[in-house]
């Protein structure tokens, strides 16, 4: 196995497959940590995924399933914030982060499973029958995860849930 | 519309930067720690398959060795949560039911919850049709520990994982300890939410109580319980382990060696000095640290059901004049400072 090319291959992709990971987890260490253990796969398989095969969409593929069946598994046991505060804080609490941290604070308020078809569906650009084949479900079970996903955003409260009305209405 | 969504989840990550300065190192390093793992894991099986053949063959009439406990899931003995007299009983838990609440059974709840896996009770505001506002949830979940949050850590393999925080213990009324996998006023707290964060588990009840509302109204739920513990005593440990693990404020510790997970053992058994469940004092305002002691050979940050009665798990409530130890399986004992010290020397953290 040439490991430079593998290396070569998450010198380029690794900053893309954290923020992939980010997403499908709601959680910047675990999606680190959930890409890294994707591409501990990876490098096991990649005599058979280079150069004739795709590295990154085996990564990602890995990633998603791996997402999907920790949250099956877990599926009331979302992971909180990496760093909560110990405290509350006065006033409003979205006003004192940035959009980012407001956004990936309500990705963690969905079950797993809904995080994963939003991400899929709305930020991944994949049709409801492409997400199913990945996830290994119906159509069905996309499309109800995927309602109910948003349903919980906008009730959730903060700036996130004009934004997220208005993208579905 | 889709692509304003889209525009937020790229907001969210487009200027992050991973923290991991050396993937590459950190996947090999992972790759090898993982194929270590199945290779001692397979090692361990040979060993003991040989081990039972060859006393099998030299040891007539000695019954032939037990098959290692497999792994369960759910204790079938778990308890059942009922609600007698206006209260919700579950183990050592009586939570009354508050005035103009009321009390679902499975069936009725099931519109409510995204899944009924088991026996549950779930109290309601109102008449029951506004479920999702604020919710508390009991089962007899069989669960011992809480699932946590983490923080990132680098081993002495140089492989970078979550770890996770020991949880806030508390005292219930009546003297049951309970495990929280946040303190009350977190703001994370959310009514109609499940996450994480707003979990109680009873480990000595193995009842797990699901908070759906903010942390205050959390708080002032809790001043209603009352608890009639049975399992008051000295600390209830495994005879072995093959791992140990702390996990505390001031860092974590890991132990593979037999002699010294027997000498954490030991020491922890020679604390006799029982708390009575009068005398209980544990408390969110404390800090806490945690030793899991795993039965097979594993990472910590493996996932381990919280209701596998394989593993064991003893929460240390730190100073505060209140340093108490209380064992998942059982048992609640005082511990001195300078116990504490010793048990944190043995993972090789502090003053030796």
């Amino acid at each position: 196995m040439n490991e430079n090319e593998f290396a070569a291959f998450v010198g380029a992709r690794y900053p893309a497959l954290v923020r992939y990971g980010t997403l499908l987890t709601g959680d910047r260490g675990h999606g680190e940590d959930l890409t890294q253990e994707a591409l501990v796969k990876t490098h096991r398989a990649w005599r058979r995924l280079h150069p004739h095969g795709d590295p990154e969409a085996y990564t990602r593929q890995i990633m998603v399933r791996a997402a999907w069946r920790a949250g099956r598994r877990l599926w009331r046991r979302e992971l909180p914030a990496a760093a909560p505060p110990d405290r509350a804080v006065d006033g409003d609490a979205f006003d004192l982060r940035d959009t980012a941290e407001v956004v990936l604070a309500a990705l963690r308020e969905l079950p797993a499973g809904q995080r994963i078809v939003l991400v899929l569906r709305y930020w991944a650009g994949l049709s409801e029958q492409e997400i199913a084949g990945q996830l290994g479900c119906s159509t069905g079970t996309v499309k109800s995860r995927a309602s109910r996903a948003l349903a919980t955003l906008r009730r959730t409260g903060g700036p996130l849930t004009d934004a997220f009305a208005h993208a579905v209405s | 519309m889709t692509e304003r969504l889209r525009q937020l989840l790229d907001d969210a990550v487009g200027g992050l930067e991973p923290l991991d300065r050396d993937p590459v190192g950190s996947v090999l390093r992972r790759g090898r720690a993982a194929r270590r793992r199945a290779t001692t894991a397979g090692l361990a099986v040979a060993v003991l398959a040989v081990g039972a053949i060859t006393a099998g063959g030299l040891i007539r009439n000695e019954p032939a060795p037990q098959p290692a406990e497999p792994q369960r899931t759910a204790d079938p003995s778990n308890p059942t949560p009922l609600t007698i007299d206006g209260k919700v009983v579950a183990g050592a838990l009586k939570i009354p039911v508050p005035p103009k609440w009321q009390a679902l059974t499975t069936e009725k709840a099931a519109s409510c919850i995204p899944r009924t896996w088991q026996a549950l009770v779930m109290l309601v505001p109102g008449r029951g049709d506004d479920c999702r506002s604020q919710q508390i949830l009991v089962y007899g979940s069989g669960e011992r520990s809480v699932d946590r949050s983490g923080r990132r850590r680098q081993d002495a393999d140089g492989v970078v994982s979550m770890v996770t925080d020991p949880p806030v213990a508390i005292t219930l009324p009546g003297g049951e300890p309970a495990w929280l996998a946040a303190d009350f006023d977190n703001i994370y707290l959310k009514p109609g939410i499940p996450t994480a964060r707003n979990l109680m588990v009873m480990p000595w009840s193995r009842v797990t109580v699901h908070w759906l509302m903010d942390g205050p109204a959390q708080r002032a739920m809790v001043s209603t319980i009352r608890t009639t513990p049975t399992e008051a005593g000295v600390l209830r440990l495994p005879d072995t382990a093959a791992n140990a693990y702390w996990s505390g404020p001031d860092g974590h510790g890991d132990l593979d060696d037999s002699a010294a997970i027997s000498r954490l053992i030991q020491s922890l058994r020679a604390q006799t000095d029982v708390v009575a469940n009068a005398d209980a004092c544990a408390n969110e305002s404390q800090r806490t640290a945690e030793i899991t002691f795993l039965p097979t050979a594993a990472p910590l940050t493996q996932f381990h059901s919280p209701a596998d009665p394989t593993v064991f798990r003893v929460v240390i409530s730190l100073g505060g004049g209140c340093q108490e130890a209380v064992s998942s399986h059982g048992g609640r004992v005082r511990l001195s400072d300078e116990t504490v010290t010793s048990i944190k020397a043995i993972f090789g953290l502090g003053a030796k």
